[in-house]
C-alpha cells in the first residue's frame, strides 16, 4: 500500500531517497512526467508541502526539472540517471560490506559468500 | 495574512481553567496536527473556532473576519459527536448540506458515499457509530472550505477506513485552505502534518514543523510527545 | 436563509408531531363510527381514549417540541445547528414559527374533538343542534355579550396567540437560558429549574399586574337581569381593600383587573429578546 518510513531521519529525505531508486530503476522513466504532488502525496500518504520540499531537492540535483506551465519532468540526461544509479549502488555496497565485515567476515570471504549466493540464482535475471 | 489568528485565548468551565492565555497564528496551504491527551483542551480549542462556544476571553480570527456567520460559512468542522437527526437519509443529509453552504460539492459528496460504501437511502437510525462518523466526514469533505477542523477523525477506526479518511484529507488539501487535525493517535497520522502543536492542560507546549521535530530530536514526533508529556505528567 | 431554516424544521418536525393528530382524529372517527352504528361497548371504550387522547395530544406536541429544541439548540444536533452560517436566532425563530403551527394545530384538534363529543352528548340525551344553539344564545345574551360578538371573537382569537406565543417563549427560553456554561453542571436540570423560577416570577408579576395595574373589567347586573362589561380605569387592589372595609362592594359592580393581559405581552417580548440574546452570545454546547 505505502512505504514504511523510519523514524529518525526527516520524511523528506527518505522521500527524495524513494524517489531517487524510482528514477534509478526505471519506473520513473528517462524524460517522463513526474505526478503531481497532490497524487505523490496520496501515494504515500505524506504531506504534500514535504513532497513539495522532495521534489525541490531532486531539481536541486538535476534529476527533475519543471516546466513552467506543463508540471515536473524526469531528467532527459541519461548521465544524470545512470551517476545516480551508481551511486545508490554503492551506498548499499558499501552498507552491506560495513555490515559483513562487523560479522567478522574478510573481503576474500565475502566476496566468494556472495558469489555463491548469486550462482544459486536467487536474484531473477 | 494568517487563516486563524488567536490573542491571548482564555476559557474555563466553571474554576477550571481548560484554555490558559492562548497565543497562535496559522496559515493556510497546510495539514496541522493539534496533538495532546485526553482533557489537554483541544476538543474545546476546536469548538470555539467552529463557533460552538462563544464564552471565552480574548480575540479569534479566522480569515481575518471575528468569530460569526462570515467564519462558519469558511469553517468545516468535524465533531467527535453524532450531529444528524435520526429520520434522515444519507441523501437528506446531504441535501440539507447542499441547502446550507454555497462551497459544497454534491457530486463529490456522493462519490465519496460510494467509496465508504455507504448506502445513500440508509438511515441514520439503523447505521453504526462508524457509518455515521464515515457519512459525517463525507459532509464535511464535501465542502470547499477554507479552514476544515478535524476532530479525532481517525479515533477508533480500522486501518482500511484510517487510510481512506487520509486520502480524503490530502485530496482535499489546497494551498489556500487550512486543516487542524485533532488526534492523541499521533504515530499513525504524523507524516501527513506539516506541523504539529503539542496542547497540555490548556497551554501550547511544543509548536514546530514535523521534520524539524525529527531533525533537532533524531526522534519520531509521537516519541517526542511521550517524552513531553511523561515530563508534564510527572511533574 | 431562513426560509431554507424554516423549511427544514419543517421536514424534521413533520413525521412526528402530526402522527399524534392523525391518532386522535382516528379515535374520533372511531368513536363517531360506533356511535352511528350503535356499538356500545365500543362507544364507551373509544368516548373514554378520545378524552385521555384531548388531553395527551397537546401535552405530547409541547413535550416533542421541548425535545427538539434542546437535541438541535444545545444537544448533539446542535454541532449542526450552530455551524450553520446563520445567525442562531435565526435557528431560534425558525423554530418558534413552526413550532407555534404545531401548537395551534393541536389545540384546533382538541376544540374540534370537543365539539365532536358535545353532538354526540346531545344526540344521546336527544337534544338538537339548534336547541343547542338556543341555549348557547341564552347564555350569549346572559352575559351581556350581545353586540360585541366581533370584539370578542378577536379577544379570543387574541388570547389564543397570546398563549401559544407565551407558552413557546417560556420554554425556549428555559432550555436556552438553562443550558448556558454557568448551568452545565446541572444537566438536564438546568432548563427545568429556570422553568420553575420563571413559572413563579410570572405568576408572581401577573397577579401584581391584575391587582395594581389601573384598568379593569367592572361587572354589573342590569335591571333585566343581564351582566354588563364595562373598562374601567381603576385599579383592582384599592377596590378590593374597600369592599373587605364596607362589607359589601362599593356600588354594584365587581371589578377583575386585566393588568396582567397587557403585561404579558411586554413579558413574552422581553424574554423573546432575551432568548435571541442568549443563543447568539451565550451558546456553549457540551
Amino acid at each position: 500500500m505505502f512505504e514504511e518510513f523510519d523514524d529518525k531521519t526527516p520524511i523528506y529525505l527518505q522521500l527524495v531517497d524513494i524517489f531517487k531508486v524510482s528514477i534509478a530503476n526505471g519506473t520513473w522513466p528517462i524524460g517522463g512526467r513526474v505526478d503531481t504532488v497532490r497524487d505523490l502525496a496520496i501515494r504515500y500518504q505524506v504531506n504534500p508541502n514535504t513532497v513539495q520540499r522532495s521534489l525541490s531537492e531532486l531539481e536541486r540535483e538535476n534529476l527533475v526539472f519543471s516546466e513552467r506551465t506543463s508540471g515536473r519532468y524526469i531528467t532527459k540526461d541519461e548521465g544524470v540517471v545512470r551517476e545516480i544509479r551508481a551511486n545508490l549502488a554503492a551506498r548499499k555496497i558499501s552498507d552491506y560490506a560495513e555490515q559483513m565485515s562487523l560479522l567478522g567476515f574478510g573481503s576474500e570471504e565475502i566476496l566468494a559468500m556472495t558469489g555463491r549466493y548469486l550462482s544459486e540464482g536467487n536474484i531473477g535475471g | 495574512m494568517s487563516m486563524i489568528m488567536i490573542e491571548n485565548l482564555n476559557k474555563s468551565f466553571g474554576t477550571k481553567e481548560v484554555l490558559k492565555d492562548m497565543n497562535l497564528s496559522l496559515e493556510p496551504g497546510q495539514i496541522v496536527g493539534l496533538v495532546g491527551p485526553n482533557g489537554s483542551g483541544k476538543t474545546t480549542l476546536l469548538k470555539i473556532l467552529a463557533g460552538l462556544t462563544s464564552d471565552y476571553t480574548g480575540t479569534v480570527r479566522i480569515g481575518g473576519k471575528p468569530l460569526g456567520v462570515e467564519t462558519k460559512a469558511m469553517v468545516s468542522y468535524l465533531p467527535e459527536k453524532t450531529y444528524l437527526s435520526d429520520w434522515m437519509r444519507c441523501v437528506d443529509a446531504i441535501d440539507c448540506f447542499n441547502d446550507f453552504y454555497s462551497d459544497f460539492d454534491r457530486n463529490k459528496a456522493m462519490e465519496m458515499l460510494v467509496q465508504l460504501r455507504l448506502d445513500p437511502k440508509q438511515r441514520i437510525k439503523t447505521m453504526s457509530k462508524g457509518m455515521q462518523e464515515k457519512l459525517q466526514l463525507t459532509l464535511v469533505m464535501g465542502r470547499q472550505a477554507r479552514v476544515y477542523l478535524l476532530d479525532e477523525p481517525i479515533g477508533g477506526v480500522d486501518p482500511a477506513t484510517r487510510s481512506v479518511i487520509l486520502d480524503a484529507v490530502l485530496k482535499q488539501y489546497s494551498e489556500d485552505s487550512l486543516m487542524v487535525f485533532a488526534t492523541h493517535l499521533i504515530a499513525d497520522v504524523e507524516r501527513i502534518f506539516d506541523r504539529v502543536i503539542f496542547l497540555g492542560f490548556g497551554e501550547i507546549k511544543l509548536h514546530e514543523e514535523v521534520d524539524k521535530i525529527r531533525e533537532k530530536y533524531g526522534k519520531s514526533v509521537d516519541e517526542v510527545f511521550r517524552e513531553v508529556f511523561s515530563c508534564l505528567v510527572s511533574l | 436563509m431562513f426560509s431554507k431554516l424554516v423549511k427544514h424544521e419543517f421536514r424534521a418536525t413533520r413525521r412526528v408531531i402530526p402522527f399524534v393528530f392523525l391518532l386522535t382524529v382516528f379515535i374520533a372517527g372511531m368513536m363517531t363510527v360506533s356511535v352511528a352504528l350503535n356499538l356500545e361497548a365500543i362507544v364507551g371504550i373509544t368516548m373514554g381514549l378520545l378524552i385521555i387522547m384531548l388531553i395527551a395530544e397537546v401535552i405530547i406536541t409541547y413535550a416533542l417540541i421541548v425535545w427538539r429544541y434542546y437535541k438541535t439548540m444545545c444537544g448533539n444536533e446542535a454541532y449542526l445547528s450552530h455551524t450553520l452560517p446563520v445567525k442562531p436566532h435565526l435557528l431560534m425563530w425558525s423554530k418558534f414559527l413552526v413550532s407555534f403551527v404545531w401548537v395551534a394545530i393541536s389545540y384546533l384538534v382538541l376544540a374540534a374533538c370537543m365539539v365532536l363529543l358535545i353532538i354526540i352528548f346531545a344526540k344521546g340525551t336527544g337534544t338538537t343542534l339548534a336547541e343547542i344553539f338556543d341555549q348557547l344564545k341564552i347564555f350569549w345574551q346572559a352575559f351581556g355579550l350581545r353586540g360585541h360578538e366581533v370584539t370578542v371573537i378577536v379577544s379570543i382569537i387574541g388570547l389564543f396567540i397570546l398563549s401559544i406565543v407565551s407558552g413557546l417563549t417560556q420554554i425556549f427560553f428555559s432550555v436556552s437560558l438553562g443550558s448556558t456554561s454557568k448551568l452545565h453542571k446541572y444537566g438536564i436540570g438546568g432548563p427545568i429549574l429556570v422553568y420553575v423560577v420563571l413559572y413563579f416570577v410570572l405568576q408572581i408579576v401577573s397577579m401584581a399586574a391584575m391587582a395594581l395595574v389601573p384598568l379593569a373589567f367592572a361587572v354589573q347586573t342590569t335591571e333585566a337581569g343581564e351582566l354588563s362589561f364595562r373598562i374601567v380605569s381603576r385599579n383592582m387592589l384599592e377596590w378590593f381593600i374597600e369592599t373587605i372595609r364596607n362589607g359589601e362592594p362599593v356600588s354594584n359592580a365587581g371589578l377583575v383587573g386585566i393588568g396582567s393581559y397587557l403585561i404579558l405581552p411586554v413579558l413574552v417580548a422581553v424574554l423573546l429578546y432575551a432568548t435571541a440574546r442568549i443563543v447568539d452570545r451565550h451558546t456553549s454546547v457540551r
